[in-house]
């Protein structure tokens, strides 16, 4: 946790002081501490060495589509402020390039004062780059993926070259998160290329012109990128590290190799299976840290039986979600209970996960009409056996092992599955949407922090509309879903979505399975490393520094 | 032979085009948009998923994206624009295509020397040792590429440590200097290399062995003999050369593979060439990329080919080419 958390004034203070504290339970970042004695203090200087699956997509963070380029591109680019985790589970914002913020009365006006800072190259940030950035993330032209968080904001006003205001349509809890959501960009370097040519143009040169802890020294596609620390940065003497080299290496198992042999100083996304034998070697340590995040198993409401709520929840009864996570993520995980995961906002730590009780779930499903055939005790109703497809994506083997466990612990009460063959993403997507399934395992990544709700579960959402993909139709999630879009202050908001948890949580168009941790790998000499940004792991890299342990 | 050269040079471009058009077609029959790759677990709201499917041309039919390349390809030799890798499609090969080199003449290298000598000794073997050799090559041969890339670095980079498990330089070779940074480059390449190299060094091993001894048992082999040659003799002046005639053929064939790259083993190596980029292309519905790529790769097919049928021509004086010769005989 920063101790440099500077609270917005004016009437939002409540809200934010509101959203600090919002309770979510159970959600710890940060690891087990690594078992290396601890030197006497920060040194300055060295070379870290981070190995990744995937390279930067583009050096434009509003053309880029990999999360990894996103983790970058934050080292190079700095946000008006930073969403951390806060006191109590809850979220903070810290300080970026804005020094103070305050809301107007109405809560429709939010003005940034700025700190007096440089970009790499000498020019002073101002608030113009604030504004050309918002004009960035909004050109449609550009086609930024996140630009729904830009939705509410009609304007942006430059009122002076350190203060910016910016104008909402309505107020709402997540305009200050809304606001400082993507990095400012130096408006002298990227506004000399017309938006309509950004998705054609190399990136590469403009990002050596930066605001962040780092600028990009070189890139080689596919092979590696070194960043060099960057002498203006405003947190000076920060960073600490003279360079961070990123080791581009397509396989997740030469990456582990190469962090046990010492080569790599932090890997992130080890496989759990990994986990306990890189945990177990000489100089590493693992770190487990909590992300918006859930995996499920979909049931096509247009499937019979399938459409039947009773019938959905002697299913999640019968799928015994502990054992998942303790056989497939090796414990790095816990029983997700419902739509809104423990690190995302709106999480409601009273909501318990229905218990694993086959009995019960045998008990629905002869209430329902369900009897088992004398020859193999398969379910079957008016001579029709209770078989279904269940279906996954290709490249993810936790939701494949979970596919094979789930066809056994159905087949005990009764019901069979037919798991089948993963599918290439395109094709899971389609047929998904398309509506041409009986069951599937798949998951979902909150970038935001917030659980989508209305774009995965409002009657609206139905394919081409949405990503409602299970086809659940409820009046009740809808009038409660209005409700959180119109509400002006955090705890209605919080109200609303806690009700839609529990409607869906009852009517279980999902079954949902687990909530994974992600593990880095961490030689002992990296120190100082904190996971306390959601979603981004290499966000505190500038506080890192390397001890002389090896 | 120059005309004839010619009109196998001329052949490459409609057929080139052929396999960007099936290649394309094949991409096409995909169902669903390629954002679903990009977007994995993200669900994203409709308006913002169709302002992006809009921007990149994801919402065009597939026939007018296709004419739109061929038309930038044909018209302003302009290969496309690389989604995956944020830079025109030619400069991306540019970049891939050295290290495919480097890595594939290192290993053709290895395929030549180790596969001749193999073939010969085994050849000059009696029966017993000829099998050996022989079941060992086709072992070799049938291991898979991937298989032999793990256990060689579980091996030789984990267990012992002679060489990096992955990637084509060390950390921080930049700042060396240019000798330094050559051996280092040439100790990354070693183990990817022999992998390479040794794989399908076996298959040639056993060309090389059933050429030699097939011409051992030829008339002018025997008359050499009689003629009183050293077997020795024999065997450098008259034997390799009749049996080395297919070695030819084989290396034009490997133009386009070593150029193209090899892309299981660029891929467990980690290394930066032309199998790899095609690798990650087609995985991210990179069409541009995979296009480009795949003019490359049949450019090269005619080329080889075109290059052993003038390599046998120039050491088989049996072999003629042109317009009346009746091709190769």
């Amino acid at each position: 946790m920063s101790a440099h958390v500077i609270r917005s004034r004016g009437a939002s203070g409540v809200v934010l002081a509101a959203l600090a504290l919002t309770a979510l339970a159970d959600c710890s970042t940060g690891g087990a501490p690594s078992p290396a004695p601890r030197p006497a203090g920060p040194v300055a200087g060295g070379t870290l060495v981070v190995g990744s699956p995937t390279d930067v997509d583009s050096w434009n963070e509003y053309l880029a589509r990999q999360s990894f380029s996103a983790k970058i591109l934050g080292l190079l680019y700095l946000r008006l402020a930073r969403e951390v985790d806060g006191p109590h589970g809850g979220r903070d914002f810290e300080p970026g390039l804005a020094e103070s913020w305050t809301f107007s009365a109405d809560g429709r006006e939010l003005t940034f004062r700025l700190r007096t800072a440089d970009w790499s190259d000498g020019t002073r940030v101002t608030a113009e780059d604030v504004r050309f950035s918002w004009r960035a993330q909004t050109s449609p032209e550009v086609a930024w993926a996140g630009a729904a968080a830009k939705a509410a904001i009609r304007d942006v006003e430059v009122v002076d070259p350190r203060t910016v205001r910016f104008w909402f349509d309505r107020p709402y809890p997540f305009a200050l998160a809304d606001a400082v959501d993507g990095g400012i960009l130096p408006e002298h370097v990227y506004g000399a290329v017309p938006f309509g040519e950004w998705r054609t143009h190399d990136w590469t040169q403009a990002a050596r012109v930066t605001s962040g802890p780092f600028v990009l020294e070189e890139h080689d596609p596919a092979a590696e990128i070194r960043l060099a620390r960057n002498p203006r940065y405003l947190a000076a003497p920060l960073p600490r590290l003279d360079r961070v080299v990123v080791r581009i290496v397509p396989d997740m198992g030469n990456l582990v190799t190469q962090t046990l042999s010492g080569a790599i100083d932090l890997v992130e996304g080890v496989p759990p299976r990994d986990a306990a034998r890189v945990a177990a070697a000489p100089g590493v340590a693992i770190r487990a840290f909590d992300f918006p995040n859930y995996d499920y198993v979909g049931w096509n409401e247009e499937r019979a039986p399938l459409g039947d709520a009773e019938i959905r929840r002697a299913l999640t009864l019968a799928i015994d979600r502990r054992a998942l996570v303790d056989e497939v993520l090796y414990g790095y995980g816990r029983v997700a209970a419902g739509p809104i995961p423990s690190a995302a906002w709106g999480f409601d730590a009273d909501l318990e996960p229905w218990p694993y009780d086959p009995e019960r779930a045998r008990a629905i499903l002869s209430a329902r009409g369900f009897r088992p055939r004398p020859s193999d005790g398969m379910l079957e109703r008016d001579g029709h056996p209770f078989s279904i497809t269940l279906a996954t994506n290709v490249g993810n083997e936790v939701r494949a092992a979970c596919a094979v466990k789930i066809q056994a612990q159905l087949r005990r009460v009764g019901v069979a599955v037919d798991v089948l063959p993963p599918m290439e993403m395109r094709a899971f997507v389609s047929r998904n949407m398309a509506g041409d399934f009986d069951a599937y395992v798949g998951g979902w990544t909150f970038t935001s922090g917030r659980a989508e709700l209305r774009t995965l579960f409002g009657s609206g959402s139905i394919p081409p509309d949405g990503f409602d993909v299970v086809r659940y139709r409820s009046a009740e999630v809808d009038a409660l879903l209005d409700r959180a879009d119109a509400a002006a202050d955090s705890g209605t908001l919080r109200d609303a979505v806690r009700a839609v948890a529990r409607r869906i949580h009852d009517d279980q168009p999902y079954t949902f399975l687990f909530e994974t941790r992600r593990l880095a790998a961490v030689r002992d000499r990296v120190r100082g490393l904190r996971f306390d940004v959601p979603g981004d792991s290499l966000a505190r890299l500038d506080e890192v520094w390397l001890a002389a342990v090896e | 032979m120059g005309r004839y050269a010619l009109r196998r040079l001329a052949v490459a471009v409609p057929l080139a085009l052929a396999a960007a058009t099936l290649v394309f077609a094949l991409l096409e029959t995909a169902p669903g948009s390629p954002a679903d790759l990009w977007l994995g677990d993200r669900p994203l709201p409709p308006e913002v998923r169709a302002r992006l499917e809009h921007a990149y041309g994801f919402d065009r039919p597939a026939p007018e994206r296709y004419l739109r390349w061929l038309e930038a390809v044909c018209l302003h030799g302009e290969l496309g624009w690389s989604s995956l890798r944020s830079m025109p499609v030619s400069r991306a090969i540019g970049i891939a295509l050295p290290p495919t080199l480097l890595l594939g003449g290192a290993a053709l290298l290895i395929h030549l020397a180790l596969g001749l000598a193999l073939g010969m000794w085994s050849a000059s073997r009696r029966r017993r040792g000829r099998e050996a050799v022989s079941l060992a090559a086709v072992v070799l041969y049938a291991l898979p590429t991937f298989w032999l890339g793990l256990m060689a670095i579980l091996l030789l980079a984990v267990a012992v440590p002679l060489f990096p498990p992955s990637s084509m330089a060390s950390v921080g070779a930049e700042d060396w200097g240019t000798l330094r940074r050559a051996a280092d480059v040439a100790w990354h390449a070693a183990l990817p290399a022999i992998v390479l190299g040794a794989g399908s060094a076996a298959g040639l091993a056993r060309f090389v062995r059933s050429g030699v001894l097939e011409s051992m048992g030829q008339e002018f082999v025997r008359a050499a003999r009689a003629r009183g040659l050293a077997r020795r003799q024999v065997l450098r002046a008259h034997v390799l050369r009749t049996a080395l005639l297919p070695v030819v053929t084989l290396l034009g064939l490997s133009v386009p593979v070593l150029v193209s790259g090899s892309l299981v083993v660029e891929v467990v190596f980690a290394w930066p060439g032309m199998g790899r980029l095609t690798y990650d292309a087609i995985r991210a519905h990179d069409v541009p990329l995979v296009l480009g790529a795949t003019l490359l790769a049949t450019a090269l097919v005619v080329v080889g080919n075109l290059a052993a049928d003038l390599a046998t021509a120039a050491v088989d004086p049996r072999v003629r080419l042109g317009r009346g010769a009746g091709g190769r005989t």
